[in-house]
């Protein structure tokens, strides 16, 4: 997939953290079917951005990617949408 | 180990189901000795709270002693303490928590896109209340898995 972009980080207003702001431009395969689908599988870039953000932060302030019961692999967008039941893992897998 | 699990609404079951496992550097296992049942178990009951799931386990009000600890827990917690473990999972180190603001910790619902498009703002995670605040498992069980645990208990 053609694709370009950046990332920028700057400091927040007030004293609030760093602000990171990604840009990026991509034609998807197919235009709006292939845009549509994309979504459905969890495979949207802009989703995956977002996950991909989230993960970072919990990286780069906490040192590890927060991992439930129900979203064992941590934060994104297809295990939100694919929920296991909030009981203990038998075989926990972890990565 | 046995749990408390949410089978449907008003539908509830001690099952057995399997042992926590620690997952990340900074988790603890806790032997639960006392659990509570809260007035807001009841929305859960009842079916207010969307998104949860058959086999859920219940219980965010807790107590108990430390039997594990991750490698990366050194400081002040040690195997056999007792702890109360607050129900809101924090990391301790996000901007909301370094304030305090520990229920609307930004890093420890890894389910806060959809806690964002149903609630406008994600919360912390939260110990057996739904997918929405995580999908942790509770602590009306056996023994619980606490995340961050150098920031909670």
């Amino acid at each position: 997939m053609p694709n370009s972009g950046s990332v920028r980080f700057t400091p927040a207003a007030g004293g609030r953290g760093t602000e990171v702001r990604v840009e990026l431009e991509y034609t998807v395969p197919g235009r709006m079917f292939g845009a549509m689908v994309a979504k459905v599988f969890g495979e949207n870039p802009q989703q995956q951005i977002c996950d991909d953000l989230r993960r970072f932060k919990q990286v780069i302030e906490t040192g590890e990617i927060a991992r439930s019961d129900g979203s064992p692999q941590g934060t994104s967008v297809k295990q939100q949408a694919k929920q296991r039941p909030a009981q203990p893992l038998a075989m926990p897998q972890v990565g | 180990m046995k749990a408390n699990c949410w089978i449907a609404p008003n539908n509830v079951a001690v099952e057995e189901v399997p042992d926590p496992q620690i997952l990340n550097p900074r988790d603890a296992i806790v032997r639960i000795t006392s659990s509570a049942i809260c007035g807001s178990d009841l929305h859960l009951l009842q079916g207010y709270i969307p998104a949860m799931k058959k086999g859920d386990v219940l219980g965010h009000e807790f107590m108990g002693e430390i039997v594990e600890l991750g490698k990366d827990v050194r400081d002040g917690l040690h195997i056999g303490d007792r702890v109360v473990i607050p129900f809101p999972i924090a990391c301790g180190d996000c901007s909301s928590c370094q304030r305090g603001l520990y229920s609307i910790c930004e890093n420890s619902n890894p389910n806060a896109a959809i806690a964002e498009l149903a609630m406008g703002h994600s919360p912390a995670g939260v110990f057996g209340y739904s997918h929405l605040m995580g999908g942790y498992a509770g602590g009306q069980a056996q023994y619980a898995r606490v995340p961050f645990a150098t920031s909670a208990p």
